[in-house]
């Protein structure tokens, strides 16, 4: 190869290395303008909502079942279920015995926790027997309402007592705690 | 001592300082012969970053079309339903779902298609450990969703036929949806919110503010 060859082919290459090198940078410059951004924004409050208390009364007849209603405020959700956890200051026991069963249509609540559909209008309970020397029963019920999953209320409490004198009729309480 | 080139020689050189010429000006983006309308391409090019690639939404609380970025969110429920767990105290299930509807699309000024996807999820309070949620596309529509929108070739951005996504948890970007310039195409997307079966009681009367972005990116030219 003549040297005017080599320098017109050493001109062609630096030619064609400068082009090259523009055309990529200007691609580079090209490829950079894809990609702009924008945003949307949506938001909302969750809410969770709530077992209504129960709305129960406790009333109290001598010679009969302490009688606990089973009733709820109505708002919020659901009350599937009622829960009632009784406690007893001693098991009665010797003459004496725990009602268990129904007293006049009214179902009697076993000692501890038991729980009662929602279409349960009211519960009782109350001590069976006699005896000369007579005796006496306090203890708390508590009310909950459950709700959908298993949600309950916050619970209500009343304060129960049975004094028996043996003889003559038996004083009976039931307030709210 | 100035060196003696002959008339190819020169030529060369001539031709080399015209290239070298050529590739600084087409680098730099500019022409060296047609120097005053390739500035005014560029001047278009950067009025189009700035003007013409905006988005807009409309969602059940708030149906005009507007830019909601962040900060400014659209609202996404009118009337919200309280959550609730579902299910009863021994075999307690996820609660009953609310659906709301979030329409998004370019503005109308806009030169270009994009695609929209779902980018993050913020959630602010107690409940938000409870609640699940999924988001599909559907055909932009102010008609409410429900449990119908969300079969099981739907277009899932969150969640999917047989799962949900978690407030607190990883969003993926993926998949994407198309949308039209000029604000034609616009996307629709029903999202659901339930309470998940384990809501503990002590969420009750709790709540979370929650914060749907979703990103619209420029189609490539």
């Amino acid at each position: 190869m003549s040297t005017r060859s080599r320098r017109l082919a050493a001109t062609a290459l630096a030619l064609a290395v400068v082009l090259l090198g523009a055309v990529a940078l200007h691609v580079g410059d090209r490829w950079t303008q894809a990609g702009f951004l924008g945003t949307e924004t949506v938001t909302t409050i969750a809410d969770a909502d709530e077992v209504p208390l129960p709305t129960s009364t406790c009333t109290v007849v001598s010679g009969a079942p302490h009688i606990l209603t089973l009733t709820d405020a109505g708002d919020g959700l659901p009350v599937l279920e009622y829960r009632v956890e009784i406690s007893v200051s001693h098991v009665p026991s010797g003459s004496y015995s725990w009602a268990t069963g129904t007293v006049d249509d009214t179902p009697m609540l076993p000692v501890g926790e038991s729980f009662w559909s929602a279409d349960t209008a009211q519960v009782g309970w109350g001590i069976k027997g006699w005896s000369l020397g007579g005796g006496s029963w306090s203890g708390t019920v508590k009310v909950q309402a459950i709700g959908p999953g298993g949600w309950t209320s916050d619970p209500v409490y009343f304060d129960w007592s049975i004094v028996s004198p043996g003889i003559g009729a038996a004083t009976v309480t039931c307030a709210p705690h | 001592m100035t060196p003696h080139l002959s008339g190819r020689a020169k030529a060369a050189v001539v031709l080399l300082a015209c290239a070298l010429a050529l590739a600084v000006a087409v680098a730099v983006g500019r022409s060296p012969w047609t120097d005053a309308a390739w500035t005014n391409r560029e001047h278009a090019v950067a009025t189009f970053h700035a003007v013409s690639f905006q988005t807009q939404s409309q969602a059940a609380g708030s149906t005009g079309w507007a830019h909601h970025p962040t900060g400014d969110p659209a609202q996404l429920f009118l009337d919200q339903e309280e959550l609730a767990p579902g299910g009863t105290r021994l075999e307690p299930a996820a609660g009953p779902s609310i659906y709301s509807w979030f329409n998004v699309r370019t503005s109308p000024d806009t030169d270009t298609a994009a695609h929209l996807s779902l980018t993050d999820v913020s959630a602010v309070g107690d409940l938000a450990a409870a609640v699940d949620y999924r988001v599909v596309a559907r055909t932009a529509s102010t008609a409410p969703c429900s449990a119908a929108d969300f079969t099981a070739d739907a277009s899932y951005l969150a969640g999917s036929a047989t799962g949900y996504a978690h407030l607190t948890g990883w969003v993926s970007p993926e998949p994407s949806v198309p949308l039209g310039a000029h604000g034609t195409d616009p996307a629709g997307l029903c999202v659901e919110m339930r309470l998940a079966a384990d809501a503990p009681n002590s969420y009750q009367g709790t709540h979370a503010d929650v914060v749907w972005s979703f990103t619209v990116t420029q189609a490539e030219q």
